[in-house]
Protein backbone atom coordinates (compact mmCIF):
# COMPACT_ATOMS: atom_id res chain seq x y z
CA UNK A 1 0.00 0.00 0.00
CA UNK A 2 1.70 3.51 -1.19
CA UNK A 3 2.67 5.80 1.87
CA UNK A 4 1.51 8.92 -0.45
CA UNK A 5 -0.98 11.30 0.60
CA UNK A 6 -4.40 10.38 1.24
CA UNK A 7 -5.76 13.41 3.19
CA UNK A 8 -8.64 15.59 2.02
CA UNK A 9 -7.16 18.20 -0.51
CA UNK A 10 -9.44 20.65 -2.57
CA UNK A 11 -9.97 19.18 -5.65
CA UNK A 12 -9.58 22.06 -7.88
CA UNK A 13 -5.76 22.38 -6.81
CA UNK A 14 -4.65 18.70 -6.74
CA UNK A 15 -1.49 18.56 -9.26
CA UNK A 16 -1.20 22.23 -9.66
CA UNK A 17 1.97 22.85 -8.04
CA UNK A 18 3.53 19.68 -10.08
CA UNK A 19 2.17 20.93 -13.01
CA UNK A 20 2.97 24.14 -13.05
CA UNK A 21 6.90 22.80 -12.38
CA UNK A 22 6.79 20.94 -15.18
CA UNK A 23 5.36 23.49 -17.36
CA UNK A 24 8.32 25.74 -15.96
CA UNK A 25 10.74 23.40 -16.98
CA UNK A 26 9.19 23.45 -20.74
CA UNK A 27 10.35 26.72 -20.39
CA UNK A 28 13.70 27.47 -18.86
CA UNK A 29 14.81 23.60 -18.63
CA UNK A 30 15.45 23.61 -22.11
CA UNK A 31 16.38 26.09 -24.42
CA UNK A 32 13.36 27.58 -25.50
CA UNK A 33 14.40 30.67 -22.89
CA UNK A 34 17.59 31.17 -25.01
CA UNK A 35 15.86 31.39 -28.22
CA UNK A 36 13.10 33.44 -26.90
CA UNK A 37 15.12 36.05 -25.13
CA UNK A 38 17.55 35.91 -28.47
CA UNK A 39 14.39 36.41 -30.83
CA UNK A 40 12.68 39.05 -28.72
CA UNK A 41 15.87 41.25 -28.00
CA UNK A 42 16.60 40.86 -31.54
CA UNK A 43 13.33 42.40 -33.19
CA UNK A 44 12.36 44.57 -30.22
CA UNK A 45 15.69 46.21 -28.44
CA UNK A 46 17.91 45.63 -31.64
CA UNK A 47 15.26 47.39 -34.03
CA UNK A 48 14.84 50.13 -31.49
CA UNK A 49 18.68 50.62 -31.61
CA UNK A 50 19.04 50.44 -34.78
CA UNK A 51 16.77 52.95 -35.72
CA UNK A 52 17.91 55.16 -32.49
CA UNK A 53 21.32 55.03 -34.11
CA UNK A 54 20.43 55.88 -37.97
CA UNK A 55 18.38 58.83 -36.01
CA UNK A 56 21.74 59.73 -34.73
CA UNK A 57 23.57 60.19 -38.00
CA UNK A 58 20.49 62.02 -39.53
CA UNK A 59 20.79 65.80 -40.09
CA UNK A 60 18.88 67.52 -37.70
CA UNK A 61 16.27 68.68 -40.49
CA UNK A 62 15.32 64.67 -41.65
CA UNK A 63 15.05 63.88 -38.05
CA UNK A 64 11.16 62.70 -36.97
CA UNK A 65 9.16 65.70 -35.18
CA UNK A 66 9.14 63.22 -31.73
CA UNK A 67 12.66 63.26 -31.86
CA UNK A 68 13.06 67.09 -32.26
CA UNK A 69 10.14 68.00 -29.80
CA UNK A 70 10.33 65.25 -26.65
CA UNK A 71 14.12 63.62 -26.70
CA UNK A 72 15.25 60.70 -27.82
CA UNK A 73 13.87 58.80 -24.47
CA UNK A 74 10.24 59.42 -25.77
CA UNK A 75 11.38 58.27 -30.04
CA UNK A 76 12.89 54.94 -28.03
CA UNK A 77 9.65 54.32 -26.21
CA UNK A 78 7.37 55.34 -29.16
CA UNK A 79 9.54 53.10 -31.43
CA UNK A 80 9.08 50.32 -28.61
CA UNK A 81 5.42 50.56 -27.63
CA UNK A 82 4.55 50.35 -31.67
CA UNK A 83 7.32 47.31 -32.05
CA UNK A 84 5.63 45.36 -28.85
CA UNK A 85 2.13 46.12 -29.77
CA UNK A 86 2.58 44.32 -33.09
CA UNK A 87 5.44 41.94 -32.64
CA UNK A 88 4.46 40.11 -29.10
CA UNK A 89 0.60 39.57 -30.83
CA UNK A 90 1.67 37.73 -33.11
CA UNK A 91 4.48 36.13 -30.53
CA UNK A 92 2.08 34.60 -27.83
CA UNK A 93 -0.26 33.61 -30.36
CA UNK A 94 2.34 31.48 -31.63
CA UNK A 95 3.84 30.84 -28.75
CA UNK A 96 0.50 29.61 -26.98
CA UNK A 97 -1.81 28.52 -29.51
CA UNK A 98 -0.89 24.54 -28.72
CA UNK A 99 -1.02 24.33 -25.06
CA UNK A 100 -4.18 22.76 -25.11
CA UNK A 101 -4.83 20.95 -28.20
CA UNK A 102 -1.22 19.34 -28.56
CA UNK A 103 -1.45 17.58 -25.28
CA UNK A 104 -4.99 16.24 -26.73
CA UNK A 105 -3.43 15.59 -30.27
CA UNK A 106 -0.48 13.48 -29.49
CA UNK A 107 -2.27 11.65 -26.14
CA UNK A 108 -0.16 13.23 -23.21
CA UNK A 109 -3.63 15.06 -21.93
CA UNK A 110 -5.01 11.31 -21.33
CA UNK A 111 -1.96 10.31 -19.22
CA UNK A 112 -1.41 13.69 -17.26
CA UNK A 113 -5.13 13.82 -16.57
CA UNK A 114 -5.56 10.23 -15.55
CA UNK A 115 -3.27 11.55 -12.56
CA UNK A 116 -4.47 12.90 -9.28
CA UNK A 117 -4.66 16.43 -11.37
CA UNK A 118 -7.54 18.57 -11.70
CA UNK A 119 -8.61 19.79 -14.76
CA UNK A 120 -8.77 23.12 -13.40
CA UNK A 121 -5.46 22.82 -11.89
CA UNK A 122 -4.22 21.43 -15.88
CA UNK A 123 -5.10 24.98 -17.67
CA UNK A 124 -4.31 27.63 -14.94
CA UNK A 125 -0.89 25.93 -14.61
CA UNK A 126 -0.12 26.28 -18.32
CA UNK A 127 -1.25 29.72 -18.20
CA UNK A 128 0.88 30.72 -15.02
CA UNK A 129 4.01 29.39 -16.90
CA UNK A 130 3.52 31.19 -20.30
CA UNK A 131 2.62 34.13 -18.22
CA UNK A 132 5.69 33.70 -16.45
CA UNK A 133 8.22 33.34 -19.24
CA UNK A 134 6.72 35.80 -21.34
CA UNK A 135 6.52 38.56 -18.55
CA UNK A 136 10.28 37.59 -17.84
CA UNK A 137 11.60 37.67 -21.38
CA UNK A 138 9.64 39.54 -23.03
CA UNK A 139 8.24 42.35 -20.85
CA UNK A 140 10.39 43.11 -17.99
CA UNK A 141 14.11 41.99 -19.84
CA UNK A 142 13.03 43.86 -22.95
CA UNK A 143 11.86 46.95 -20.92
CA UNK A 144 15.29 46.95 -18.92
CA UNK A 145 16.93 46.30 -22.08
CA UNK A 146 15.15 49.79 -23.54
CA UNK A 147 16.20 51.57 -20.46
CA UNK A 148 19.78 50.48 -21.26
CA UNK A 149 20.29 51.63 -24.78
CA UNK A 150 18.45 54.81 -24.21
CA UNK A 151 21.07 55.47 -21.90
CA UNK A 152 23.30 54.88 -24.12
CA UNK A 153 22.06 56.72 -27.09
CA UNK A 154 21.87 59.96 -24.17
CA UNK A 155 18.01 59.77 -23.53
CA UNK A 156 15.79 59.88 -20.46
CA UNK A 157 13.00 57.94 -19.78
CA UNK A 158 10.82 58.12 -16.42
CA UNK A 159 11.10 54.97 -14.52
CA UNK A 160 7.59 55.24 -12.94
CA UNK A 161 5.66 56.06 -16.51
CA UNK A 162 7.60 53.29 -18.10
CA UNK A 163 6.90 50.94 -16.20
CA UNK A 164 3.29 51.62 -16.36
CA UNK A 165 3.79 51.48 -19.86
CA UNK A 166 5.06 48.19 -19.45
CA UNK A 167 1.86 47.01 -17.18
CA UNK A 168 -0.18 48.13 -20.11
CA UNK A 169 2.16 45.76 -22.62
CA UNK A 170 1.65 42.91 -20.26
CA UNK A 171 -1.89 43.71 -20.15
CA UNK A 172 -1.50 42.50 -24.61
CA UNK A 173 0.31 39.80 -23.64
CA UNK A 174 -2.41 38.72 -20.72
CA UNK A 175 -5.19 38.83 -23.07
CA UNK A 176 -3.58 37.28 -26.03
CA UNK A 177 -2.76 34.03 -23.90
CA UNK A 178 -5.83 33.86 -22.11
CA UNK A 179 -7.62 34.32 -25.46
CA UNK A 180 -5.66 31.84 -27.45
CA UNK A 181 -6.12 29.39 -24.00
CA UNK A 182 -9.52 29.73 -23.78
CA UNK A 183 -9.54 28.53 -27.99
CA UNK A 184 -7.48 25.87 -27.59
CA UNK A 185 -10.11 24.58 -25.14
CA UNK A 186 -13.19 25.55 -27.61
CA UNK A 187 -11.90 24.87 -31.03
CA UNK A 188 -9.96 21.39 -32.25
CA UNK A 189 -7.34 21.76 -34.65
CA UNK A 190 -4.28 24.26 -33.96
CA UNK A 191 -4.95 25.69 -37.66
CA UNK A 192 -8.71 27.01 -36.08
CA UNK A 193 -6.94 28.66 -33.19
CA UNK A 194 -4.34 30.20 -34.78
CA UNK A 195 -6.81 31.05 -37.43
CA UNK A 196 -9.33 32.69 -34.97
CA UNK A 197 -6.39 34.17 -33.07
CA UNK A 198 -4.84 35.96 -35.98
CA UNK A 199 -8.13 37.01 -37.87
CA UNK A 200 -9.15 38.80 -34.40
CA UNK A 201 -5.60 40.59 -34.60
CA UNK A 202 -6.05 41.51 -38.55
CA UNK A 203 -9.90 42.93 -37.67
CA UNK A 204 -8.45 45.47 -34.69
CA UNK A 205 -7.14 47.29 -37.77
CA UNK A 206 -10.49 47.31 -39.93
CA UNK A 207 -13.21 47.27 -36.89
CA UNK A 208 -12.05 50.69 -35.66
CA UNK A 209 -12.92 51.99 -38.85
CA UNK A 210 -16.35 51.56 -38.92
CA UNK A 211 -17.00 51.38 -35.40
CA UNK A 212 -14.75 53.84 -33.49
CA UNK A 213 -16.26 52.56 -30.14
CA UNK A 214 -14.90 49.54 -30.46
CA UNK A 215 -11.52 50.94 -29.36
CA UNK A 216 -13.24 51.36 -25.90
CA UNK A 217 -13.77 47.82 -25.62
CA UNK A 218 -11.55 45.70 -26.73
CA UNK A 219 -7.28 45.63 -26.49
CA UNK A 220 -6.44 47.09 -30.17
CA UNK A 221 -5.23 50.43 -29.28
CA UNK A 222 -3.47 49.28 -26.09
CA UNK A 223 0.18 50.01 -27.38
CA UNK A 224 -0.38 53.75 -28.06
CA UNK A 225 -2.36 53.96 -24.48
CA UNK A 226 1.03 52.16 -23.27
CA UNK A 227 3.22 55.11 -25.16
CA UNK A 228 0.81 57.55 -23.58
CA UNK A 229 1.00 56.38 -20.20
CA UNK A 230 5.37 56.26 -20.77
CA UNK A 231 6.08 59.70 -20.98
CA UNK A 232 3.15 60.82 -19.09
CA UNK A 233 0.01 61.91 -20.49
CA UNK A 234 -3.10 62.34 -18.08
CA UNK A 235 -5.39 59.57 -17.61
CA UNK A 236 -8.94 60.19 -19.00
CA UNK A 237 -11.77 57.42 -19.46
CA UNK A 238 -10.83 57.19 -22.97
CA UNK A 239 -7.57 55.29 -22.01
CA UNK A 240 -8.54 54.00 -18.47
CA UNK A 241 -12.33 51.93 -20.12
CA UNK A 242 -9.83 49.76 -22.95
CA UNK A 243 -7.44 48.93 -19.98
CA UNK A 244 -10.39 47.63 -17.40
CA UNK A 245 -12.56 45.99 -20.54
CA UNK A 246 -9.40 44.07 -21.00
CA UNK A 247 -8.95 42.51 -17.83
CA UNK A 248 -12.55 41.68 -17.75
CA UNK A 249 -12.06 39.89 -21.37
CA UNK A 250 -8.77 38.23 -19.74
CA UNK A 251 -11.01 37.08 -16.65
CA UNK A 252 -13.91 36.33 -18.76
CA UNK A 253 -11.38 33.70 -21.01
CA UNK A 254 -10.01 32.56 -17.62
CA UNK A 255 -13.57 31.80 -16.99
CA UNK A 256 -14.44 29.93 -19.85
CA UNK A 257 -11.52 27.91 -20.33
CA UNK A 258 -12.07 26.75 -17.01
CA UNK A 259 -15.31 26.19 -17.78
CA UNK A 260 -14.77 23.87 -21.35
CA UNK A 261 -11.81 21.92 -19.69
CA UNK A 262 -13.89 20.55 -17.51
CA UNK A 263 -16.33 19.72 -20.10
CA UNK A 264 -13.85 18.19 -22.50
CA UNK A 265 -13.84 14.38 -23.41
CA UNK A 266 -10.20 13.32 -23.37
CA UNK B 1 -10.16 9.81 2.27
CA UNK B 2 -13.22 7.81 2.44
CA UNK B 3 -12.55 4.31 1.74
CA UNK B 4 -16.93 2.96 1.52
CA UNK B 5 -15.23 -0.98 1.50
CA UNK B 6 -16.94 -3.26 -0.40
CA UNK B 7 -15.62 -6.56 -2.18
CA UNK B 8 -15.41 -5.15 -5.27
CA UNK B 9 -12.57 -2.64 -6.85
CA UNK B 10 -14.43 -1.92 -9.94
CA UNK B 11 -18.26 -1.70 -9.61
CA UNK B 12 -20.67 -0.61 -12.37
CA UNK B 13 -24.06 -0.51 -12.97
CA UNK B 14 -25.92 0.39 -16.18
CA UNK B 15 -23.01 2.26 -17.32
CA UNK B 16 -23.89 3.58 -20.62
CA UNK B 17 -21.64 5.97 -23.20
CA UNK B 18 -23.42 7.34 -26.20
CA UNK B 19 -21.22 9.46 -28.75
CA UNK B 20 -23.73 11.33 -31.60
CA UNK B 21 -26.63 8.69 -31.25
CA UNK B 22 -24.06 6.05 -31.56
CA UNK B 23 -24.11 3.79 -28.22
CA UNK B 24 -19.64 3.19 -27.41
CA UNK B 25 -21.14 1.31 -24.28
CA UNK B 26 -24.53 -0.21 -23.57
CA UNK B 27 -25.56 -0.64 -19.46
CA UNK B 28 -22.36 -2.18 -18.59
CA UNK B 29 -22.78 -3.95 -15.26
CA UNK B 30 -19.30 -4.61 -14.26
CA UNK B 31 -17.95 -6.53 -11.07
CA UNK B 32 -14.14 -6.66 -10.66
CA UNK B 33 -12.92 -8.36 -7.26
CA UNK B 34 -10.10 -6.87 -5.25
CA UNK B 35 -7.06 -8.35 -5.79
CA UNK B 36 -8.15 -10.21 -8.91
CA UNK B 37 -6.35 -9.87 -12.32
CA UNK B 38 -9.15 -8.90 -14.67
CA UNK B 39 -9.14 -9.41 -18.12
CA UNK B 40 -11.25 -7.32 -20.19
CA UNK B 41 -11.67 -8.72 -23.48
CA UNK B 42 -13.15 -7.45 -26.89
CA UNK B 43 -12.60 -7.41 -30.70
CA UNK B 44 -11.67 -4.02 -31.58
CA UNK B 45 -14.13 -1.13 -30.97
CA UNK B 46 -15.88 -3.00 -28.79
CA UNK B 47 -15.60 -0.50 -26.08
CA UNK B 48 -13.23 -1.32 -23.92
CA UNK B 49 -11.09 1.76 -24.06
CA UNK B 50 -14.27 3.58 -23.47
CA UNK B 51 -15.17 1.73 -20.25
CA UNK B 52 -11.93 2.80 -19.22
CA UNK B 53 -11.81 6.01 -19.65
CA UNK B 54 -15.03 6.64 -18.27
CA UNK B 55 -13.77 4.60 -14.65
CA UNK B 56 -10.86 7.29 -14.90
CA UNK B 57 -13.32 10.40 -15.61
CA UNK B 58 -11.48 11.26 -19.14
CA UNK B 59 -15.07 10.95 -20.22
CA UNK B 60 -18.57 11.06 -18.69
CA UNK B 61 -20.95 8.73 -18.86
CA UNK B 62 -24.73 9.12 -20.85
CA UNK B 63 -26.41 7.12 -18.05
CA UNK B 64 -25.74 4.25 -15.38
CA UNK B 65 -23.14 5.28 -12.89
CA UNK B 66 -19.99 3.26 -11.29
CA UNK B 67 -17.54 3.05 -9.04
CA UNK B 68 -14.06 2.55 -7.82
CA UNK B 69 -13.26 1.64 -4.22
CA UNK B 70 -16.95 2.78 -3.48
CA UNK B 71 -15.78 6.40 -4.84
CA UNK B 72 -18.10 7.74 -7.33
CA UNK B 73 -16.39 7.92 -10.65
CA UNK B 74 -18.00 11.29 -11.82
CA UNK B 75 -18.15 13.13 -8.54
CA UNK B 76 -15.01 11.62 -6.44
CA UNK B 77 -12.77 11.15 -9.45
CA UNK B 78 -9.41 12.74 -8.57
CA UNK B 79 -10.20 10.87 -5.28
CA UNK B 80 -9.98 7.50 -7.37
CA UNK B 81 -6.91 8.85 -9.28
CA UNK B 82 -4.81 8.67 -6.34
CA UNK B 83 -5.32 4.82 -5.65
CA UNK B 84 -5.12 3.55 -9.49
CA UNK B 85 -2.09 3.36 -11.84
CA UNK B 86 -3.00 3.57 -15.93
CA UNK B 87 -0.91 2.65 -18.81
CA UNK B 88 -2.65 3.95 -21.94
CA UNK B 89 -3.10 2.24 -25.11
CA UNK B 90 -0.30 4.21 -26.73
CA UNK B 91 1.42 5.77 -24.54
CA UNK B 92 2.90 9.39 -25.12
CA UNK B 93 5.25 11.59 -23.27
CA UNK B 94 7.36 14.77 -23.11
CA UNK B 95 9.60 14.15 -25.58
CA UNK B 96 12.33 16.46 -23.53
CA UNK B 97 12.15 14.52 -20.69
CA UNK B 98 14.06 11.63 -20.10
CA UNK B 99 12.80 8.26 -18.59
CA UNK B 100 13.77 9.15 -15.28
CA UNK B 101 11.93 12.76 -15.29
CA UNK B 102 8.97 11.26 -16.80
CA UNK B 103 8.62 9.21 -13.83
CA UNK B 104 9.97 12.09 -11.16
CA UNK B 105 6.82 14.21 -12.65
CA UNK B 106 4.40 11.06 -12.31
CA UNK B 107 5.08 10.88 -8.59
CA UNK B 108 4.77 14.40 -8.16
CA UNK B 109 1.33 13.66 -8.44
CA UNK B 110 1.81 11.33 -5.46
CA UNK B 111 4.21 11.96 -2.86
CA UNK B 112 5.19 15.09 -1.62
CA UNK B 113 8.56 16.39 -2.80
CA UNK B 114 10.61 17.18 0.41
CA UNK B 115 9.93 13.40 1.39
CA UNK B 116 12.89 11.84 0.05
CA UNK B 117 10.36 8.66 -1.60
CA UNK B 118 9.73 9.75 -5.03
CA UNK B 119 13.62 8.77 -5.61
CA UNK B 120 13.57 5.74 -4.28
CA UNK B 121 10.27 4.84 -5.76
CA UNK B 122 11.84 5.60 -9.57
CA UNK B 123 14.70 3.52 -8.96
CA UNK B 124 12.57 0.17 -8.02
CA UNK B 125 10.14 1.05 -10.91
CA UNK B 126 13.14 1.38 -13.16
CA UNK B 127 14.29 -1.95 -12.00
CA UNK B 128 11.16 -3.89 -12.40
CA UNK B 129 10.40 -2.32 -15.58
CA UNK B 130 14.06 -3.17 -16.86
CA UNK B 131 14.78 0.41 -17.66
CA UNK B 132 17.83 1.20 -15.16
CA UNK B 133 20.07 1.48 -17.57
CA UNK B 134 18.26 3.65 -20.33
CA UNK B 135 17.16 5.75 -17.07
CA UNK B 136 18.97 9.11 -18.14
CA UNK B 137 17.86 9.03 -21.73
CA UNK B 138 15.50 10.86 -23.32
CA UNK B 139 12.15 9.60 -24.11
CA UNK B 140 12.06 10.41 -27.53
CA UNK B 141 14.60 8.06 -28.77
CA UNK B 142 12.30 4.92 -27.06
CA UNK B 143 11.69 2.24 -29.37
CA UNK B 144 7.87 1.42 -28.88
CA UNK B 145 8.52 -1.63 -26.57
CA UNK B 146 10.68 0.82 -24.19
CA UNK B 147 7.81 3.11 -23.80
CA UNK B 148 5.31 0.06 -22.91
CA UNK B 149 8.10 -0.40 -20.50
CA UNK B 150 8.28 2.83 -19.54
CA UNK B 151 4.26 3.17 -19.05
CA UNK B 152 4.63 -0.05 -16.97
CA UNK B 153 7.02 1.81 -14.61
CA UNK B 154 5.09 5.09 -14.24
CA UNK B 155 1.77 3.06 -13.84
CA UNK B 156 3.30 1.58 -10.48
CA UNK B 157 4.98 4.54 -9.54
CA UNK B 158 2.45 5.27 -6.59
CA UNK B 159 2.43 1.70 -5.29
CA UNK B 160 -1.49 2.31 -6.89
CA UNK B 161 -4.37 -0.51 -5.17
CA UNK B 162 -5.91 -0.81 -9.00
CA UNK B 163 -3.75 -0.56 -11.83
CA UNK B 164 -5.35 0.00 -15.49
CA UNK B 165 -3.52 -1.26 -18.11
CA UNK B 166 -5.27 -0.77 -21.69
CA UNK B 167 -3.10 -3.28 -23.97
CA UNK B 168 -0.25 -3.25 -21.89
CA UNK B 169 1.76 -6.41 -24.59
CA UNK B 170 0.35 -5.12 -27.59
CA UNK B 171 3.62 -3.52 -28.88
CA UNK B 172 5.62 -6.07 -27.10
CA UNK B 173 8.31 -8.20 -28.39
CA UNK B 174 7.57 -11.93 -27.05
CA UNK B 175 10.55 -10.88 -24.87
CA UNK B 176 8.44 -7.80 -23.46
CA UNK B 177 5.34 -9.77 -23.10
CA UNK B 178 6.24 -12.35 -20.84
CA UNK B 179 8.11 -9.56 -18.78
CA UNK B 180 4.92 -7.72 -18.67
CA UNK B 181 2.77 -11.29 -17.62
CA UNK B 182 5.93 -11.66 -14.77
CA UNK B 183 4.86 -8.06 -13.23
CA UNK B 184 1.57 -9.01 -13.46
CA UNK B 185 1.62 -12.50 -11.92
CA UNK B 186 3.74 -10.90 -9.00
CA UNK B 187 1.57 -8.61 -8.20
CA UNK B 188 -1.40 -11.16 -8.19
CA UNK B 189 -2.65 -11.21 -4.44
CA UNK B 190 -1.43 -7.62 -3.96
CA UNK B 191 -3.00 -5.41 -6.81
CA UNK B 192 -6.18 -5.41 -8.76
CA UNK B 193 -5.20 -5.19 -12.30
CA UNK B 194 -7.84 -4.36 -14.76
CA UNK B 195 -6.32 -4.98 -18.18
CA UNK B 196 -8.15 -4.94 -21.71
CA UNK B 197 -6.75 -6.88 -24.35
CA UNK B 198 -7.23 -9.10 -27.49
CA UNK B 199 -3.89 -11.59 -26.81
CA UNK B 200 -5.86 -14.27 -25.48
CA UNK B 201 -3.01 -16.32 -24.50
CA UNK B 202 -2.17 -14.03 -21.74
CA UNK B 203 -5.36 -13.58 -20.33
CA UNK B 204 -5.47 -17.63 -19.88
CA UNK B 205 -1.87 -17.53 -18.18
CA UNK B 206 -2.89 -14.80 -15.80
CA UNK B 207 -6.01 -13.60 -15.25
CA UNK B 208 -8.35 -15.26 -12.44
CA UNK B 209 -12.20 -13.35 -14.22
CA UNK B 210 -12.74 -11.99 -17.75
CA UNK B 211 -15.04 -10.04 -19.17
CA UNK B 212 -15.73 -9.94 -22.59
CA UNK B 213 -17.20 -7.07 -24.13
CA UNK B 214 -18.75 -7.20 -27.93
CA UNK B 215 -20.19 -3.82 -29.76
CA UNK B 216 -20.77 -2.07 -26.04
CA UNK B 217 -22.05 -4.81 -24.17
CA UNK B 218 -21.00 -7.10 -22.07
CA UNK B 219 -21.56 -10.66 -23.04
CA UNK B 220 -19.82 -12.30 -20.89
CA UNK B 221 -18.54 -12.07 -17.05
CA UNK B 222 -16.88 -14.84 -15.16
CA UNK B 223 -14.03 -16.58 -13.64
CA UNK B 224 -11.94 -17.88 -16.21
CA UNK B 225 -12.35 -21.40 -14.87
CA UNK B 226 -15.89 -21.62 -15.01
CA UNK B 227 -16.38 -20.01 -18.40
CA UNK B 228 -14.11 -22.65 -19.31
CA UNK B 229 -15.79 -25.46 -17.68
CA UNK B 230 -18.96 -24.24 -18.24
CA UNK B 231 -19.42 -25.42 -21.86
CA UNK B 232 -18.53 -29.18 -21.66
CA UNK B 233 -17.38 -28.91 -25.48
CA UNK B 234 -14.77 -30.36 -27.17
CA UNK B 235 -13.13 -28.71 -30.12
CA UNK B 236 -11.23 -31.43 -32.87
CA UNK B 237 -9.15 -29.49 -35.17
CA UNK B 238 -8.75 -31.35 -38.75
CA UNK B 239 -6.41 -30.41 -41.84
CA UNK B 240 -7.09 -31.30 -45.32
CA UNK B 241 -6.88 -31.97 -48.81
CA UNK B 242 -9.78 -31.52 -51.08
CA UNK B 243 -13.01 -30.52 -52.06
CA UNK B 244 -15.13 -30.86 -48.78
CA UNK B 245 -18.07 -28.40 -48.86
CA UNK B 246 -20.37 -31.81 -49.13
CA UNK B 247 -18.38 -33.20 -45.87
CA UNK B 248 -18.77 -29.95 -44.16
CA UNK B 249 -22.30 -29.55 -44.51
CA UNK B 250 -22.71 -33.21 -44.16
CA UNK B 251 -20.71 -33.07 -40.82
CA UNK B 252 -22.20 -29.49 -39.71
CA UNK B 253 -26.17 -31.48 -39.82
CA UNK B 254 -25.43 -33.93 -36.84
CA UNK B 255 -26.95 -33.21 -33.67
CA UNK B 256 -24.16 -33.51 -31.52
CA UNK B 257 -21.65 -30.70 -33.90
CA UNK B 258 -22.33 -27.18 -32.40
CA UNK B 259 -19.70 -25.08 -34.57
CA UNK B 260 -17.43 -25.58 -37.57
CA UNK B 261 -15.14 -23.15 -38.50
CA UNK B 262 -13.62 -23.40 -41.77
CA UNK B 263 -10.18 -21.76 -42.59
CA UNK B 264 -9.04 -22.07 -46.18
CA UNK B 265 -5.35 -21.62 -46.12
CA UNK B 266 -2.50 -22.48 -49.28
CA UNK B 267 -4.60 -25.62 -50.62
CA UNK B 268 -5.29 -26.83 -47.74
CA UNK B 269 -8.75 -27.10 -45.60
CA UNK B 270 -8.52 -26.39 -41.65
CA UNK B 271 -12.01 -27.08 -39.56
CA UNK B 272 -12.17 -26.46 -36.25
CA UNK B 273 -15.13 -28.29 -34.79
CA UNK B 274 -17.46 -28.40 -31.48
CA UNK B 275 -18.86 -30.85 -30.50
CA UNK B 276 -21.10 -31.38 -27.42
CA UNK B 277 -21.50 -34.74 -27.19
CA UNK B 278 -18.29 -36.45 -26.87
CA UNK B 279 -19.36 -40.00 -27.22
CA UNK B 280 -20.95 -39.29 -30.11
CA UNK B 281 -18.28 -37.26 -31.47
CA UNK B 282 -15.65 -39.78 -31.05
CA UNK B 283 -17.88 -43.12 -32.52
CA UNK B 284 -18.68 -40.80 -35.55
CA UNK B 285 -16.22 -38.12 -36.76
CA UNK B 286 -13.52 -39.57 -37.23
CA UNK B 287 -15.11 -42.54 -39.44
CA UNK B 288 -17.60 -39.30 -41.21
CA UNK B 289 -14.48 -38.00 -42.57
CA UNK B 290 -12.27 -40.81 -43.50
CA UNK B 291 -15.17 -42.52 -45.75
CA UNK B 292 -15.54 -39.38 -48.21
CA UNK B 293 -12.89 -40.23 -50.87
CA UNK B 294 -12.48 -36.58 -52.07
CA UNK B 295 -10.76 -35.32 -49.08
CA UNK B 296 -7.03 -36.35 -47.76
CA UNK B 297 -6.33 -36.04 -43.92
CA UNK B 298 -3.30 -34.47 -42.65
CA UNK B 299 -4.08 -33.45 -39.12
CA UNK B 300 -6.59 -34.56 -36.96
CA UNK B 301 -6.20 -32.58 -33.07
CA UNK B 302 -8.65 -33.51 -29.75
CA UNK B 303 -8.60 -30.98 -27.62
CA UNK B 304 -11.03 -29.19 -24.46
CA UNK B 305 -12.18 -25.89 -24.87
CA UNK B 306 -10.17 -23.22 -25.00
CA UNK B 307 -10.67 -19.03 -24.29
CA UNK B 308 -10.33 -18.90 -27.79
CA UNK B 309 -12.97 -20.55 -28.75
CA UNK B 310 -15.16 -19.12 -26.06
CA UNK B 311 -14.59 -15.85 -27.16
CA UNK B 312 -15.34 -16.26 -30.94
CA UNK B 313 -18.47 -18.25 -29.53
CA UNK B 314 -19.31 -15.23 -27.63
CA UNK B 315 -18.55 -12.49 -29.90
CA UNK B 316 -19.43 -14.20 -33.36
CA UNK B 317 -22.31 -15.95 -31.74
CA UNK B 318 -23.15 -19.56 -32.30
CA UNK B 319 -22.06 -20.24 -35.95
CA UNK B 320 -23.30 -23.19 -38.14
CA UNK B 321 -20.49 -23.70 -40.54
Amino acid sequence: MADYNKGNRKEWTDGMWNMFLKENRAWWGTGKWIVQTVLWTGVVTGSVAFVLYVFTTLPVAAKPEIYDTLGTGAAALQLFFNVCGFTYVIGVIILTHDLIISEKESGTAEWVLSKPLSRKAFVLSKLGASLMGITLIMVLLQGFLLFLITWIFHGEIGLIPFFKGLGVIWLICLFYITFVIFLGTVVKTRGGVLGIAFLFFLTGNLVPLLYPESYFIMPWKLSKIAFSFSVNIAWNAKVILPIVMTVVWSLLFIAGSLWRIEKMEI
Amino acid sequence: MTDRYDDFAISTQNLTKTYKGVEALRSLDLKVPRNSIFGFLGPNGAGKSTAIKLLLGLIKPTSGSGSVFGLDIVNESSGIRQRIGYLPQNPKYYNYMTAREILRFTAGFFYNRRDGIIERRIDEVLELAGLADKADRSVKGFSGGELQRLGIAQAQVNSPELLILDEPAASLDPMGRRDVLDVMRALKGKTTIFYSTHILDDVERVSDTVGILNRGELVALAPIRDLLTASHSVIYDIVMHGESEALESRVSSQPWVSCVRVVTDGGCTRWSLTATDEISAERNLLRMILGDDNIVVKEFTRRRDELEDVFMRVVEGDCNG
